[in-house]
């Protein structure tokens, strides 16, 4: 029997090769589309599900009560996890990250190899502790994990960088310098393996934390935080019990009272304004949207809004189907009819139509995950990871299989139950054979897809707007023809010789010493700012010190707005200072030139106040406080050159940098493509979401296409008729498109608010947003009219300029 | 008004040709009542779709008004259907999706008639051809009688020049086939030019003309004799 339904399934489809065909093919389509976003989806959700007792590792948080504001930070000071691990008995282990630039080692270096006489420039770098690798199981290539950072002085690389120097060869006992320091060399003591793609960590280079020291009393001060500090649990421990006791203890018993001391906070008030959590390991990747970590994490919201699109795209392709099912039903009324008076049950005539749409959803499923695999490579491009649809998976492909199973029935199940149930006399009276009720429920998907797309093609378009409104904005600074040159500090003394040399070069306008810049993954740092004076009330402001020389305002365009900038020599004994604006209004000074600022013992005296600019501190793109302090930190130098001849002047700036007997080569990036990298992965999403959105768009016109060649066939009768009557072409166009149209409008009126909803709800996380204007829904519904028009004139236009006869000619 | 000349129409059925109309040559003046007389399958529907321009022979001329027809434009052939030729069809050829009222208000519509008067006009001829209960059913609740009356009654609403009715009274019973007859008769005398095709040798009466067809051919070409 199931061959006999194959069979006329088979034939059936070939009968009707381009609505087959468009069937097929949209299906398979939105079938390649949720495979890709399901594998994308799949990735998001599995970040460090390597870890073997993930379940049982947390990453401490500490949310601290700022001004109504929480702000969320990842950085404990060296003493937190040794103290968490002595005082708690729930937990079993605790271990420390430390990649923060400021110090020595971590971040970026330049490496040299002992018996190998160049430099090289490495990044990702991070002091670790043994625990650390011990916790999340880490797998080696060579050495032991249980002891690979345990000695002093030892190093662990990933097996990338170990092949990229060593080949296939074991390097362990092999030695290291970091940045010229030859009296201090390191020893690899293991290989690990890269961090897996679905790793929040990506470090290529481990140093061990034992004995080390950042400076006098660095591992038992409670005040300088720079570790990322992880615990492991022991079995069956609930967390959020423990986190609380954590922070009463860790905050109530060590912090406050040293904050005290230190004369940084009254008492009772730390308690009050810091709350230390645990967040599990699982999560740190696509929840860590409000924790500053100074990584850019994935996007719980990315993911969402993909599933979302993903299952949109389905559904519109599942809608096609049930549509073109049933209009299809209407020209088969015949067939049915037949088949019953010649004695067919309605079971038959179910498994019958059940049988062709499952056979055409399998054909679209294998399609769809060929399609899939075929546009893979250009996916992962677009969102920058390495993913592989796991097809040899027998799970994935009973999923698959099932899913075509159950999409099948769903679209087939409807019209096989309509059809069957066609009554042989109304079908051969050859009466009105389309109940209405089939004709209002293909309406009614037809207007829910039309809304859909209504709401694509909108967000895409606010979408588009806003991300080009971030990239344009006004950021207080000046970013064009600013080029910055990386690794000075190989210049060592030379390199504000090395500057005073350039800005004499004629292209160059001006130039600057400073690795603090307004582009994120530039050095930054954490402190406590008072005004002078008021320490004892008052809880001061956190904010950021950066070290810049004297060219750094006028390099990259910043303006001042009260006060002078810093003076070629300092006097000596003073203390200058230039701070922002955000930084007097949360000091609350008034007029703030001549006034002093506090941050430890330091006193500075305010000489120059700037405009706020935005420096990316957090994710958002907030102004907080900042103070500049004059000095030298010489990684990195930003060059402000005249537009004219850009390539003269980077020849000019590498000659003397060659000059200069620089060991390294000379390298540079422009200002404004670094601002831009900086929304890769906003600019990502952005594409990939036009690019899912237009799909969806095109397979909703795929199905209006045949559907429209359905409506048209039923009704070229009473169009050849109408034409007889005296119908012109216009009244014959008019009469076949109006129903769409009107469908068309409803969906319009059904779209908008959704959109507006939806483009509100996303525009909140930006905040710089544009404001969602009415000519966004004037476009959104012209594409959709065109489209609609397009995609249903070609078979309005044939049914117009056919002859007459050929369908009345039927007698 | 209708002048066609050594008209052939044929059907391709593999390398043979099948004859549907050999060598038809025939004129109507304007006023005439010319009725088409023949054997199932001699070509008379053929004949008169050519002459109201839905379809085209392979061979032969036609003039139309002392126009030649296969130089109409699209737009002059739907002016021609709009306000100068009435079709019955032997198949009614109604609209499944209107009612019997919309049926025959449709061609009104395309003339562009005031919602006032056409109203008036539907009103007339439901009322006339005694089908007024009917107005509000659609053609497959009809019986085929039924749906022949609305099909007449759709072709002449406009009041054509040219009526053009292929076995307008095939299905009616014979009062109400007399009934159209002297519809028809009243309409001709009133100046309509109409060409009927029957087999009844009594409607044939009714006309001014009578042309004999058979097996593509015409065979004879006489007035009836009044009986
Ligand atoms: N589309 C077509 N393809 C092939 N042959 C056709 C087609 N239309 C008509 N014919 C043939 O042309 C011939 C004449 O048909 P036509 O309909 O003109 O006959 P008729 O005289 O009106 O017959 P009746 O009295 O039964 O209505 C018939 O033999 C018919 O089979
Ligand atoms: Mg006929």
């Amino acid at each position: 029997m199931i061959w006999n339904y194959l069979r006329i399934a088979y034939r059936n489809a070939r009968k009707n090769k381009v609505i087959a065909g468009i069937n097929i093919f949209g299906l398979a389509l939105g079938v390649a589309a949720c495979m890709l976003i399901a594998t994308y989806v799949l990735h998001e959700t599995s970040y460090d599900s390597w870890v073997p007792e993930n379940d049982r590792i947390f990453r401490m948080y500490a949310a601290y009560k700022q001004d109504g504001e929480i702000l969320k930070g990842t950085h404990f000071s060296a003493n937190t996890a040794i103290t968490v691990n002595q005082d708690f008995d729930e937990v079993m282990a605790a271990g420390r990250f430390m990649d923060n630039e400021l110090f020595d080692g971590a971040g970026e270096n330049n490496i040299r190899w002992d018996g190998d006489q160049n430099q090289h420039r490495e990044d990702g770098f991070s002091y670790a502790d043994q625990e650390l690798i011990t916790m999340l199981g880490v797998p080696m290539v060579y050495g032991e994990n249980a002891t690979a950072l345990a000695s002093p002085k030892t190093i662990v690389l990933s097996k990338s960088k170990s092949e990229k120097y060593f080949g296939k060869t074991n390097p362990i006992g092999k030695t290291l310098y970091l940045n010229s320091n030859d009296e201090d060399p390191y020893t690899i003591s293991g290989v690990m393996e890269d961090f897996p793609s679905n790793s929040h960590l990506n470090y290529d280079f481990l140093i061990t934390l034992t004995d080390v020291e950042f400076g006098e009393g660095e591992q038992t001060r409670w005040f300088q935080n720079n570790y990322f500090t992880y615990v492991q649990l022991k079995p069956n421990v609930d967390y959020t019990a423990l986190e609380e006791r954590v922070s009463r203890r860790i905050v109530g018993d060590y912090m406050a009272p040293a904050f005290v001391e230190a004369g940084y906070q009254q008492p009772g008030e730390l308690e009050r304004t810091l709350d230390l959590k645990l967040q599990p390991l699982a999560n740190i990747h696509l929840h860590s949207g409000e924790i500053s970590d100074t990584y850019t994490r994935g996007d719980i919201r990315f993911v969402w809004l993909f599933s979302i699109v993903g299952g949109l795209i389905l559904l519109i392709a599942g809608i096609n189907f049930i549509n073109l099912s049933t209009a299809r039903s209407a020209n088969r009324a015949k067939e049915v009819g037949m088949r019953k008076v010649l004695g067919s049950h309605r079971k038959e005539l179910i498994g019958q139509f059940l049988s062709e749409s499952v056979l055409i959803t399998l054909v679209a499923f294998v399609v769809g995950a060929a399609l899939a695999q075929a546009v893979l490579p250009f996916f992962n491009q677009m969102v920058d990871q390495e993913l592989v649809l796991p097809l040899a998976s027998p799970l994935f492909l009973a999923v698959l299989i099932a899913s075509a199973l159950l999409v099948g029935l769903l679209a087939g199940g409807y019209p096989a139950l309509y059809l069957s149930r066609f009554k042989p006399i109304t079908v051969f009276s050859g009466g009105r054979s389309e109940g209405s009720g089939s004709s209002k429920l293909r309406s009614g998907l037809v207007v829910f897809q039309f809304a859909i797309s209504i709401v694509l093609i909108a967000f895409t378009l606010v979408a588009h707007r806003q991300f080009n409104f971030m990239l344009d904005r006004e950021v207080g600074y000046d970013r064009q023809q600013v080029i910055q040159l990386s690794s000075t500090d190989v210049l060592g003394d030379q390199v504000t010789t090395y500057r005073d040399e350039i800005q004499k070069i004629s292209g160059v306008a001006a130039a600057s010493i400073s690795d603090y810049l307004p582009l994120s993954d530039t050095k930054r740092n954490g402190n406590t700012f008072y005004s002078e004076g008021k320490t004892e009330a008052d809880n001061g402001t956190a904010g950021q010190a950066w070290v810049v020389d004297r060219f750094y305002l006028e390099t990259l365009g910043l303006e001042l707005v009260e006060g002078r900038n810093f003076p070629d020599q300092i006097p000596e004994g003073q203390n200058y200072t230039i701070v922002n604006e955000e930084m007097v209004s949360k000091l609350g000074l008034e007029s703030p030139i001549g006034k002093k600022i506090q941050r430890g013992d330091r006193k500075d005296e305010i000489i120059g106040v700037v405009k706020d600019f935005e420096y990316f501190l957090y994710s958002d793109d907030k102004t907080y406080p900042l103070a500049l302090f004059p000095g030298i930190s010489s990684t990195l130098m930003s060059v402000k050159v005249d537009g004219q001849n850009i390539a003269q002047t980077l020849a000019a700036l590498e000659e003397t940098w060659d000059a200069f007997g620089a060991k390294m080569n000379f390298e540079y990036s422009f200002m404004d493509e670094s601002f831009a990298q900086m929304y890769a992965q906003v600019e990502r999403v952005r594409t990939l979401f036009s690019g899912f959105a237009i799909l969806a768009i095109f397979i909703a016109c795929l199905g209006l296409f045949a559907l429209s060649a359905f409506m048209v066939e039923r009704r070229q009768k009473e169009m050849s008729i109408r034409k007889v009557l005296g119908a012109s072409g216009q009244n014959l166009f008019g009469l076949l498109t109006r129903q769409f149209l009107i469908l068309n409008l409803i969906a319009l009126l059904i779209g908008i608010p959704i959109a507006i909803y939806f483009m509100r709800e996303w525009l909140q996380d930006y905040s710089h947003r544009i404001a969602i204007s009415w000519d966004v829904f004037a476009i959104a519904a012209m594409i959709g009219l065109a489209f609609t028009l397009a995609t249903i004139s070609y078979h309005a236009l044939r049914t117009v300029f056919a002859n007459p006869m050929d369908s009345l000619r039927d007698e | 008004m209708i002048n066609l000349q050594h008209i052939e129409r044929y059907y391709r059925a593999g390398l043979a040709k099948n004859w549907v109309l050999r060598d038809v040559s025939i004129e109507i003046q304007e006023g005439e009542f010319v009725t088409i007389m023949g054997p199932s399958g001699s070509g008379k529907s053929t004949l008169l779709n050519i002459i109201g321009m839905l379809d085209t022979p392979d061979r032969g001329g036609y003039e139309f008004l002392d126009e030649p027809v296969h130089k109409f434009k699209e737009r002059r052939r739907t002016e021609l259907h709009k306000h100068y030729i009435g079709f019955v069809f032997q198949a009614y050829h109604l609209i499944d999706e209107l009612t019997v009222y919309e049926n025959i208000e449709t061609p009104l519509l395309y003339r562009k008639i005031k919602g006032s008067e056409r109203k008036a006009m539907v009103a007339n001829i439901l009322d006339e051809f005694n089908i007024v209960a009917k107005k509000d059913l659609f053609p497959h609740q009809l019986s085929g009688g039924q749906q022949q009356l609305v099909g007449v009654a759709r072709a002449i609403i406009g009041k054509p020049k040219l009526l053009l009715a292929d076995e307008p009274t095939g299905n009616l019973h014979s009062s109400q086939g007399e009934m159209i007859m002297d519809l028809f008769k009243q309409l001709h005398t009133d100046g309509m030019t109409i060409l009927q095709v029957t087999h009844s040798e009594k409607n044939a009466k009714y006309g001014t003309r009578v042309i004999e067809i058979e097996d593509g051919y015409i065979r004879k070409d006489y007035a009836p004799t009044d009986g």
